[in-house]
């Protein structure tokens, strides 16, 4: 008889709250809000997937509908009018890394296809723009980011850039251990920014 | 203890995991295994191509490459996102991590990154370019695996020898002294007052064994001596079912009578303190005659709890990652065994990948407190050298480690591959043979029985083995001529290739190629460079009564080399 196997249900309690500065949260919340935005523009998804998201793993009563939403999103500091909006806390920027890693897992299929014509187009030294797919990623994902960002004189290729850098990085949220490693890149950054800020 | 049988899945990678499963399962929702054997298969990107296995090995080895592409990975995702340029991992090409392990990574780009394993011998390192999507997928089957099972921290291979080689000076944790001390008392004192209360006048003197009597002594002397047993790991050990040292021995001392960890020296002494008549302490040559409690948790089926047995001795339990369930072929199937030893591809198995296990090699530093039950593990599969026989003993039954091309061509069949009776014999047993069924003969160098409980990872290797075929190919027929006939009119070697490429071939009785197996990374990666004839496709002239499976070897002179492994009679 194989032995029984725990059921493992994301929680907010599976990723390690550490003490965090102000600096570090902002961080943070750019940090997360551009994930966000790349699976919006990978996979074409609205707030409503996103609240979805937030009931399917019990997390309604932290982001409850689409004002919570907004407001969470727009504590980036990099968004365009963010002052003054509620500041996220840790607690709702683990919420936030949940529900990222739960919809980039199941948007994995889409992610991966993307890279396979990243991948294809690179070998055969062709531009990404080359494949639909991609294309229409990157197009999104500019289009988001020149909207609702503050820097929006942004030029182009670094924008690609960014963008494809965020899509490789879906990928590895998308499996088993995503949010664990979403949660750990962020801290991570938070520190350096940390770190080079002073 | 049941076997168990996992295979961990993602799109490019297919890790198979077996071993025993501990009755300690049913508790932690998890397996716990022992004697876990791995392998890591990359799976075909052509159609009709087999996975490669590209590692195989045991935990430590294999968690080494979890770390490694685990904070390979991490440090890629911790790179601000919002810098100038962005790559993976770091920004710039070249970066590398080494876990302090054989394995390392490497960015080449933003999306290639070169994978080296760099075994702890004189043999080349090995590398293997792994694309995005492979890189994801390998750290997806070792996350599930990692989430999947736990490992028993304690083996009785993980006793490591003194630099001495000493066959009785065997390291033990400080706890296993401890209790081995105490054991020793519990027995000597049982002893001491069964012939105080029998024999003497008065039970207050202490007694000496020269004053027992001529009865107690022959019994003393009929008392079982380590290395009795044939079953015992080093000769010298009393089996799980050595009888007890004493007719006085409750049913409770039943359970020192497991497989013993002898305590070092003088050591085995009753910690002071203790005030109660004490014999004299046997040398070290009769310290196996002394009961010490087990240093491995017992055997789930032979133990004394009272778990529910376990429904079958044998599950498999296939994860894919998708979730969904898969069957799973036989590990120990011949077909999905590595290339043998005596095959072209031959395998660089541990026997032949790490020298230095004899007598000849270097000391290992005396273990330290660092030497955990896990960590001894990871050192072992890493030592260099060997230090005794007694590792050589495990060493020779080695499995391969990992898959190198060889540029040996002898297209023998690996299923009738024979043992060769030399020195290091086992060491050149087919890989099937070492991945199924631990030895369970005598080691000729050593002498001294392998109990087949004995795990065949942990340890160093024995030096490369004379690979020798004594098998001969079945003679050719219709089928291996025709195959033989289109790939020297298609054969047009690569400039870049250095070895043989091998590949296993399928021919059904209407001449249709049914399936291609590569038999190295080597053959894999110029699969297509090999001019095939096409899975399902029809090779002129090779209609036959009978179905063949030959192994074709490519060699980088244009020359190619057809040989029946085995033929079956067609379906009526």
């Amino acid at each position: 008889m194989a032995p029984p196997r725990l059921t493992v249900v994301p929680s907010l309690q599976d990723l390690p709250a550490p003490a965090t500065t102000p600096e570090q949260l902002d961080s943070i919340k750019a940090q997360l809000d551009l994930v966000l935005l790349a699976l919006e523009a990978i996979a074409n998804l609205g707030s409503e997937a996103m609240l979805q998201a937030a009931e399917d793993l019990h997390l309604s009563d932290i982001i409850s509908d689409r004002v919570a939403l907004w407001r969470l999103r727009q504590s980036n500091p990099l968004r365009k009018s963010s002052g003054g909006r509620k500041k996220l806390d840790i607690e709702e920027a683990r919420a936030l890394v949940l529900i990222s890693a739960h919809l980039a897992t199941h948007h994995q299929g889409s992610i991966r296809q993307a890279i396979e014509c990243l991948e294809k187009l690179t070998e055969q030294g062709k531009p990404p723009y080359a494949a639909a797919l991609l294309g229409d990623y990157l197009d999104r994902f500019c289009n988001f980011y020149e909207e609702r960002m503050a820097e929006s004189d942004t030029a182009v290729p670094e924008l690609t850039d960014l963008a494809l850098k965020l899509l490789i990085d879906l990928l590895f949220y998308s499996s088993s251990g995503g949010r664990r490693r979403l949660w750990l890149a962020l801290l991570d950054r938070a520190q350096a920014a940390n770190t080079t800020d002073h | 203890m049941s076997n168990v049988k996992h295979r961990y899945s993602s799109e490019s990678w297919t890790l198979d995991l077996s071993g025993k499963r501990s009755a300690l399962s049913r508790w932690t929702g998890r397996d716990v295994l022992r004697d876990e054997e791995f392998r890591l298969s990359l799976l075909g990107a052509q159609g009709g191509i087999a996975p490669v296995v590209w590692l195989s090995g045991d935990r430590p080895c294999f968690e080494a490459l979890h770390k490694t592409v685990e904070a390979y990975v991490q440090q890629g995702l911790g790179e601000p996102v919002l810098a100038k340029k962005s790559t993976f991992p770091a920004g710039s090409q070249g970066s590398v991590i080494s876990a302090q392990s054989q394995f390392s990574l490497e960015a080449q780009g933003l999306l290639r990154h070169n994978l080296n394993y760099s075994p702890n011998d004189s043999s080349s390192p090995r590398k293997m370019q792994l694309s995005m999507l492979q890189l994801a997928d390998l750290l997806a089957v070792l996350d599930q695996w990692q989430t999947g099972t736990l490992a028993l921290p304690e083996r009785q291979s993980r006793l490591r020898l003194l630099p001495g080689g000493k066959d009785n000076d065997f390291v033990v944790p400080t706890w296993g002294r401890i209790a081995a001390s105490l054991v020793v008392a519990l027995g000597a004192t049982g002893i001491g007052g069964y012939f105080i209360s029998q024999n003497l006048p008065s039970s207050d003197q202490p007694v000496a064994l020269e004053n027992l009597p001529a009865e107690a002594e022959a019994e003393a002397d009929s008392s079982p001596t380590f290395g009795a047993s044939p079953d015992s790991v080093f000769g010298q050990f009393p089996t799980a079912s050595g009888p007890p040292i004493t007719s006085q021995a409750s049913e409770g001392d039943a359970a020192f009578n497991s497989p013993l960890v002898p305590p070092q020296d003088a050591q085995t002494a009753p910690p002071p303190g203790i005030n109660f008549p004490v014999l004299p302490l046997p040398s070290d040559s009769n310290l196996g005659q002394i009961p010490l409690p087990p240093t491995s948790l017992p055997a789930s089926s032979d133990s004394t709890t009272s778990f529910p047995p376990q429904s079958s001795s044998e599950d498999l339990t296939i994860a894919s990652a998708d979730g969904g369930i898969v069957s799973s072929p036989d590990l120990s199937s011949p077909d999905l065994i590595s290339p043998t030893p005596t095959s072209p591809s031959a395998d660089l198995s541990i026997a032949n990948a790490i020298p230095g296990t004899t007598a000849e090699a270097p000391p290992q530093p005396e273990p330290t407190l660092d030497d955990s039950p896990l960590l001894a593990g990871a050192s072992a599969a890493e030592l260099t050298g060997g230090e005794s026989a007694d590792e050589e003993a495990s060493l020779a039954a080695a499995p391969p480690l990992i898959q190198q091309p060889s540029s040996e061509i002898t297209p023998a069949p690996a299923v009738e591959t024979a043992k060769i009776a030399t020195g290091n014999a086992d060491a050149a047993a087919p890989a099937s043979d070492l991945l199924t069924s631990a030895p369970t003969g005598t080691n000729s160098r050593v002498g001294q029985p392998i109990p087949e409980s004995e795990p065949v990872f942990t340890a160093p290797p024995a030096p490369p083995a004379p690979q020798v075929s004594v098998a001969k190919p079945l003679p050719s027929n219709n089928q291996s001529r025709a195959v033989q006939a289109y790939l020297q009119s298609n054969w047009k070697p690569p400039a870049a290739i250095q070895q043989p490429l091998q590949y296993r071939l399928r021919v059904s009785p209407e001449g249709k190629l049914s399936s291609v197996e590569a038999l190295s990374p080597n053959a894999q990666l110029y699969v297509t460079d090999a001019q095939l004839p096409p899975v399902g496709g029809t090779i002129n002239g090779a209609a036959d009564t009978v179905q063949s499976t030959m192994v074709v070897t490519l060699t980088p002179s244009g020359l190619v080399n057809v040989a029946i492994e085995k033929t079956a009679p067609a379906a009526p």
